[in-house]
C-alpha cells in the first residue's frame, strides 16, 4: 500500500496567494486557518506546502498516478487517462497525512470520464462523483475520537433527491450501528429539502437552496461548555440542537454513512474536518471556500 | 430492513476470499508496487443474517471470472423501509 502523504518536505516557499483567496489572508486556506490536529481533503491546493492532492487509477491498465491540483486541470490528467476513466484511489490529507482511500477498484469514486468531457467539474471546479451503490473513501483514525469537531464540505447531491437519505459522510462509532452522518432528502409530507444529522438523535433543518446544486455545509459538533450541533448551509444557519448524542468516532467514511447500504450519489470537492475550534475563523473559512468555489 | 442484492453469495468466508483473489489475478492487480488498489471487488459480510454469509455486489466486469450472478436478500441496520428494497448493480 502506498504511504505517500501529499505534503511537501518543508522547504520555505513564498506564498503567491494562488490558493483561491478569501478572508484577506495569504491565500491558501490552511496557511491562513491551520488545521493542525484535523484532516483536510480537497481537489484544490489548501497549503503552500501541499504537493499531491489525489491519486488516480485509470481503467485502461489500472495504473495509478499522483496529481497536484494544477495537474488535474493543466492536461496532465487528460494525458494519463486519455479516453478511459479515472477513479480516485486515494485522497490526500493536506493537514496530517491521514489519507482516505479505497483498496477496491469498483468502490472508488469517479474523477475523470474520457468519453464524456474528461475531468468531472461541478460549477466549473474539479469534483469526484460517488456512485451511490458502494463507492467510499475511508480511513481508520489512529485512535477513537470523542470530542468536538467542525466540518466544512463542498458537495452536490446528484439528483433527483428522493425520500431516501443521501449522505455526504459518516463518522463511524465503534459500535458501527449508529453513525454520525450528514444527509439530505425530500421529506414525504413537506415539499422542502431537509438536512439530517444523526447521532443518537436527529437534527433536522430546512434548506432554502437546492441540494443538487453545489453547496457549502458547515457542521459544528460541540461538547462544551454546552453540547450543541449546528448546521450551516451556504453561510446560513439552518438548524441547531442542544445535544446530538454520542460523537465517539473511529473511522471517517466519505460517500457513505458507514452502514453497508448507506451510500449516496454525490459530487464532492472539499471535506475539511477541524478537530480544534476554528472559533471566529469559521466565518472566514466559509468565506474562503465560497470565494474559491463561487457557491453563493 | 432487507434489500435484494444482485451478486454472488458465499456461505464460507474462505470461499469469498478465494473468489476475491481470483478477480485480483484476472485484473492484474496491483498494477504497480505501492499502488492503493489491491482488489477489483471486495466482499461484504451479511452480519445481520443468520446464518451469516458473505457476498460480492455484481458488476458486469466480473461476469467472465465469476459467472452469472444471482439475487438474494441481505439484512441491513438501515432506517428506511421505503422503496422496493432493491439495490441495482453498478452501472445501471
Amino acid at each position: 500500500m502506498a504511504v505517500g502523504n501529499g505534503m511537501g518536505i518543508g522547504i520555505p516557499m513564498v506564498n503567491l496567494g494562488l490558493g483561491g483567496g478569501g478572508g484577506g489572508g495569504t491565500g491558501f486556506l490552511l496557511d491562513d486557518y491551520p488545521n493542525t490536529t484535523g484532516h483536510s481533503y480537497s481537489l484544490r491546493q489548501l497549503s503552500a506546502s501541499t504537493t499531491n492532492v489525489v491519486r488516480v487509477r485509470r481503467t485502461s491498465d489500472n495504473a495509478e498516478q499522483d496529481f497536484t491540483a494544477t495537474g488535474l486541470t493543466d492536461g496532465t490528467l487528460d494525458l494519463f487517462c486519455g479516453e478511459e476513466q479515472g477513479y480516485v484511489a486515494k485522497w490526500y490529507d493536506q493537514s496530517n497525512s491521514l489519507n482516505v482511500y479505497n483498496f477496491t477498484a469498483l468502490q472508488q469514486p469517479l474523477i475523470y470520464h474520457g468519453e464524456e468531457g474528461g475531468l468531472l467539474l461541478q460549477n466549473g471546479k474539479p469534483c469526484m462523483e460517488f456512485d451511490g451503490v458502494d463507492d467510499t473513501l475511508q480511513v481508520l483514525l489512529p485512535a477513537p475520537y470523542a470530542s468536538s469537531y467542525y466540518l466544512f464540505a463542498v458537495n452536490a447531491f446528484v439528483g433527483p433527491i428522493g425520500e431516501d437519505k443521501y449522505y455526504i459522510y459518516g463518522l463511524n462509532d465503534p459500535g458501527a450501528i449508529n453513525p454520525t452522518q450528514m444527509s439530505s432528502y425530500i421529506n414525504q409530507t413537506l415539499p422542502v429539502t431537509e438536512l439530517k444529522l444523526r447521532g443518537t438523535s436527529d437534527l433536522v433543518g430546512t434548506m432554502t437552496t437546492n441540494p443538487t446544486l453545489q453547496s457549502l455545509y458547515y457542521n459544528r459538533q460541540i461538547d462544551s461548555p454546552v453540547a450543541q450541533s449546528v448546521v450551516n448551509v451556504n453561510g446560513q444557519n439552518i438548524s441547531s440542537l442542544a445535544a446530538n448524542g454520542a460523537k465517539d468516532i473511529n473511522t471517517i467514511y466519505i460517500g457513505s454513512n458507514t452502514i453497508p447500504d448507506g451510500h449516496s450519489k454525490i459530487r464532492l470537492q472539499e471535506f475539511i474536518l477541524y478537530l480544534a475550534d476554528p472559533a471566529s475563523n469559521a466565518t472566514a473559512i466559509e468565506s474562503n471556500i465560497n470565494t474559491h468555489y463561487s457557491i453563493y | 430492513m432487507q434489500k435484494i442484492i444482485t451478486g454472488y453469495q458465499f456461505f464460507e468466508k474462505e470461499i469469498a476470499t478465494e473468489k476475491r483473489s481470483g478477480l485480483v489475478i484476472a485484473k492484474g492487480l496491483p498494477r504497480g508496487k505501492g499502488d492503493v488498489t489491491i482488489y477489483w471487488q471486495d466482499y461484504e459480510e451479511a452480519a445481520f443474517d443468520k446464518p451469516t454469509f458473505w457476498y460480492m455486489r455484481y458488476d458486469e466486469s466480473m461476469g467472465k471470472t465469476m459467472g452469472k450472478p444471482s439475487e438474494f436478500k441481505v439484512t441491513f441496520p438501515g432506517e428506511s423501509e421505503e422503496g422496493d428494497g432493491k439495490i441495482p448493480p453498478k452501472g445501471e
